[in-house]
């Protein structure tokens, strides 16, 4: 017998019962008389059809069989060889009741009450007349258990005829007693009424004729059912589990219950208003010297946060969902394209808020879509191009400083940005002397703009160049970014970077011209303080755009208070210039601002229609203090500034550092998975991203090639007592430390961050060479890391 | 229809100032009256918009009616107040048969003043001395109050969301 896993059947229950909620307002319409479209009846048959599949898996062969009946019925309605009747819609209602009944007495069916026999006999024949059509011939193969009875029939007066209940005649009697009738009343009701048969005969033969039309509905003629039943089992009992598993689920069915998204949304807006006084309330309160109150604030913190995670916690959704349907789909686009790819999947555990999940649906099809059509060669295009035929699109979805990260990554022919270029000057979406001047990487992020597509015939799987746009302007609308990386013969990186949750997001607080503004956290790049005395050497005008010099590339800047048209007359006595670097799409830029006053989770609220033009602006929100901040939207004050991104200073690429006045700035990395480290990053000279097979070993000592030169490479475990590299990934970081001269490199497995901060580290560890302390940044415990100590117990004299 | 002005079969109007003038508005469409403390301006948005204020947790939009008008924006003073007007959702929660705004906002003024009710001449025609030009369908109409005329404002036309009061500066 066919052991039942409590949890299968329990969510089995819990799908099942969806599907009949969802089908039940269809069926509730049709009954009003709107006879339904063929989506509709699509829906309702799909939802049945889906229960009729799970139940025969289980072995739940009741239900199977009453999910078939309804199906055919609704099958023959659909393809109009049934003409729709008001009254059709009754049954089907009542074959939702009676499922939604067995469900709910699931565990144990012969405990169904006789009148739900009755309701399953009457709705059978009712059904009956849908099915003959298919089902006439009743010559149905099954070697299962009851077919020991011998009959083949579906029809229940020939089932009681040939379980020896009734005589044939009998059987015609009743029938035409049923024919007779008006309304028309059952056979069983019938047959029990004359005194023909019992209450128990009637439900035999009714068990009997389900598990006849669970086996014409379930089994393919090749493959017989299971054959394990013991041939004189109670047909009714058949593949039940035995009780006692089944008692212990009846508690574990309470643990889900349905609650409307509007409902969530009113709680996570309350919360966020709780976030909202929780802070008022502590600015308030931090500096009173009430006796107690230190106390009862922390634990309201805590209790207003752990409240508002649980809240935001309800809305999360696994990737997987998503994932799910990725390998159907890339194998239809792949089959119809000719192409042969193999599709790997990573982060399906990854959680995001449902919204954010439920919009991300479509650019992520366009996306792989493009990946597979453009992207991917054909075998023979890949093989002649010395590639493996196969090519692989890796689509994985991580966590990264709060945000979460999906990539599509293929191993195609990557974008080549010179053909992009040309095309977008061809079609008049850039004038040839901007075209000039662009590097690679922005030439290959034109595909962004409007109306542009490299390939020139038209395919019926994506493209004709609208697309790239749509995409990046549906992730913006969710406070994403979408980043884009290719080499020419070697691949395209799509990286998509999201935010956790619509509702609250880290923000940092700036202000200028004593106008207070929110930046979203997950713009963020970095903070650089420039000293005045600075601002002639580090500042330069070029075409008539401000630059910053910042490791080697000159970054634009954006004026705040300018660009909002702001009068600034406190600026004039600052010493220093803060400049927050900020990721937009196209480029990355720095912001002008007076001051960075605090970091603070803010509850979005969205602009009145008043306000809704004012692009640079993404929302509002309630500060700590009760005011009324906005949050600016970092692509529209590129365009208020009316700038075109130029530099794509990125701090994950090859850059140079030189030496500015960030010392205070912290790159944050990690070797093994768990500890993170940071390094001042003005001690760095460079930072470079290397394939893990670039790295060459010589004895013990690991190097890397560079501009010519072998760089001796340091692992942080083999000098601290840390967690040893991860080298289960396709590529490292490799810091190169300005006092090793550029001649030694730390290796990292991933950059978590940089980031601004005047913490100091504890002085614990101080004896340890290498190592200044351990201190809390960003919520993570982080070690400091001291260069010169580190190089010299690497064996490496630091350079003055 | 709820009765609440209209016990005695009268319509109250809350009024105010603004550049001299005095308006009024239907008292079912107010919904309290504020000082305007904390108003956070929005840069470059239309200057019909004032800037954006925090009512216990929601965040009001401050519209200045006098823009509307053809008047230059108000300066604000110790007597500056804000009128806050009831959303169409708040009016039909409370089966009151008027029209407003479907968002959150508050309405500028110079000064408040006095509840007033119609004479026994009832809502006059805005002749064209007192409405000139576009400002015409702004108001339902005038009153007249001891001395003073009174000019009632056609809630749904001053908050109107069309490219005039939206349209960024």
């Amino acid at each position: 017998m066919m052991e039942l896993d409590p949890e299968l059947l329990e969510e089995f229950t819990v799908e099942s019962t969806e599907h009949l909620e969802a089908v039940e307002p269809l069926l509730l319409a049709m009954e009003q008389g709107s006879p339904a479209d063929a989506d509709e009846y699509n829906r309702i048959f799909r939802a049945l059809h889906s229960i009729k599949g799970a139940a025969g898996f289980l072995g739940l062969d009741q239900i199977q069989g009453l999910s078939h009946v309804s199906e055919s019925l609704l099958m023959r309605l659909r393809d109009g060889e049934m003409p729709f009747d008001v009254e059709m819609a009754d049954p089907l209602l009542r074959v939702v009741d009676t499922l939604r009944q067995m469900l709910r007495a699931l565990p144990n069916p012969s405990e169904y009450p006789p009148e739900l026999y009755a309701e399953i006999e009457s709705l059978l024949n009712a059904g009956l007349g849908a099915e003959s059509a298919s089902a006439a011939p009743n010559t149905v193969p099954a070697a299962g258990s009851a077919v020991a009875r011998t009959g083949t029939s579906l029809l229940i007066g020939e089932i009681c005829v040939e379980m020896g209940y009734l005589t044939p005649d009998q059987s015609k009697s009743v029938l035409a007693a049923q024919k007779a009738s008006e309304p028309r009343r059952s056979f069983g009701s019938l047959a029990q009424g004359l005194g023909l048969m019992t209450e128990a005969q009637i439900s035999e033969a009714l068990a009997e004729q389900m598990i006849r039309l669970a086996r014409v509905a379930s089994a393919p003629p090749a493959t017989p059912p299971t054959t394990e039943d013991p041939p004189d089992a109670k047909p009714a009992a058949v593949r039940i589990a035995p009780a006692t598993t089944l008692n212990k689920r009846s508690g574990a069915r309470n643990e889900t219950i349905r609650v409307s998204v509007p409902l969530l949304n009113k709680l996570m807006d309350l919360a966020g208003e709780l976030v909202l006084s929780r802070n008022q309330l502590r600015q308030r309160l931090e500096h009173e010297t009430l006796p107690g109150i230190k106390n009862l604030l922390g634990r309201m913190d805590l209790i207003t946060s752990e409240l508002q995670e649980s809240i935001m916690n309800t809305r999360m959704q696994p990737m997987r969902g998503l994932f799910d349907r990725l390998p159907r789909m890339v194998r239809d686009i792949s089959q119809k394209l000719g192409k042969e790819v193999d599709l790997e999947l990573e982060g399906g555990d990854v959680e995001l808020d449902r919204s954010i999940l439920e919009t991300l649906s479509d650019p992520m099809t366009h996306l792989i879509r493009n990946a597979l059509d453009h992207g991917m060669e054909t075998p023979s295009e890949r093989v002649a191009r010395g590639k493996r035929g196969t090519g692989t699109l890796h689509v994985r979805a991580y966590h990264e400083s709060g945000q979460v990260i999906v990539e599509i990554v293929d191993d195609g022919r990557g974008i080549d940005g010179a053909r992009v270029k040309a095309k977008a000057v061809e079609r008049g979406v850039i004038p040839q002397e901007v075209a000039d001047a662009m590097t690679a990487l922005e030439s290959i992020r034109l595909v962004f703009q409007a109306g542009l597509s490299t390939v020139e015939e038209v395919t019926d799987v994506s493209g004709r160049g609208v697309g790239m746009d749509v995409v990046r302007t549906n992730i913006q609308q969710l406070g994403g970014l979408v980043e884009l990386e290719s080499v020419v013969g070697e691949g395209t990186v799509v990286r998509i970077r999201l935010p956790l949750t619509l509702a609250i997001i880290p923000s940092l607080i700036v202000s200028t011209a004593g106008c207070r503004f929110a930046i979203p956290q997950v713009n963020l790049v970095e903070v650089v303080r420039i000293h005045v005395e600075e601002m002639d050497r580090r500042l330069q005008t070029v075409r008539g755009v401000e630059m910053l010099r910042i490791r080697e590339q000159l970054l634009p800047l954006v004026w705040l208070d300018r660009t909002l048209g702001l009068e600034n007359e406190s600026r004039a006595g600052e010493e220093h210039l803060n400049i927050i670097v900020l990721r937009a799409d196209g480029g990355s830029y720095g912001l002008v601002v007076d001051e960075l006053l605090d970091s603070e989770e803010i509850v979005v609220k969205p602009l009145s229609a008043f306000v809704k033009s004012c692009e640079w602006f993404a929302g509002a929100t309630i500060l700590g203090d009760g005011a009324v901040s906005m949050i600016l939207d970092v692509h529209g004050l590129v365009k208020r500034a009316g700038l075109q991104l130029r530099r794509i200073p990125d701090v994950h690429e090859s850059t140079g550092v030189e030496a500015d006045s960030s010392a205070r700035s912290l790159i944050v990395f990690t070797v093994a998975s768990r500890e993170r480290f940071a390094l001042p990053l003005g001690d760095l000279q460079r930072l470079e991203r290397v394939a893990i097979d670039q790295i060459e070993q010589v004895g013990m000592q690991e190097y890397i090639q560079h501009r010519g030169r072998a760089i001796p490479l340091i692992r942080l475990e083999q000098l601290l007592p840390v967690g040893a590299l991860d080298v289960a990934q396709d590529e490292l970081f490799v810091l190169i430390p300005r006092l090793s001269g550029g001649s030694a490199g730390i290796l990292a497995s991933r950059i978590v961050d940089t980031l601004v901060s005047d913490l100091e580290p504890d002085e614990e560890d101080a004896d340890t060479p290498g190592l200044l302390g351990k201190a809390i940044l960003d919520g993570h415990l982080t070690l400091f890391l001291e260069t010169a100590g580190l190089l010299r117990s690497a064996g490496i004299e630091p350079a003055v | 229809m709820n009765q609440e002005s209209h016990l005695d079969g009268q319509r109250r109007f809350c009024s105010f100032f603004v550049d001299g003038d005095r308006f009024a508005i239907d008292i079912l469409a107010v919904r309290e009256v504020h000082r305007p403390l904390g108003v956070t301006p929005v840069q470059h948005a239309n200057r019909f918009v004032r800037g954006l204020v925090n009512l216990r947790g929601q965040i009001i939009t401050v519209l200045d009616p006098a823009v509307r008008l053809g008047l230059p924006p108000r300066e604000q003073t110790k007597a500056s107040r804000l009128v806050i007007i009831k959303t169409n959702d708040e009016l039909r929660e409370r089966g009151l048969d008027l029209t407003t705004c479907d968002h959150l906002v508050a309405l500028w003024c110079d000064a408040i003043s006095d509840v007033v009710s119609p004479g026994p001449s009832g809502i006059e025609p805005a002749s064209a001395a007192v409405a000139d030009g576009d400002a015409g369908d702004l108001l339902q109409g005038v009153i007249q109050v001891e001395e003073d005329v009174v000019r009632i404002i056609a809630p749904a036309a001053m908050l109107r969301i069309d490219e005039e009061s939206t349209a960024a500066a």
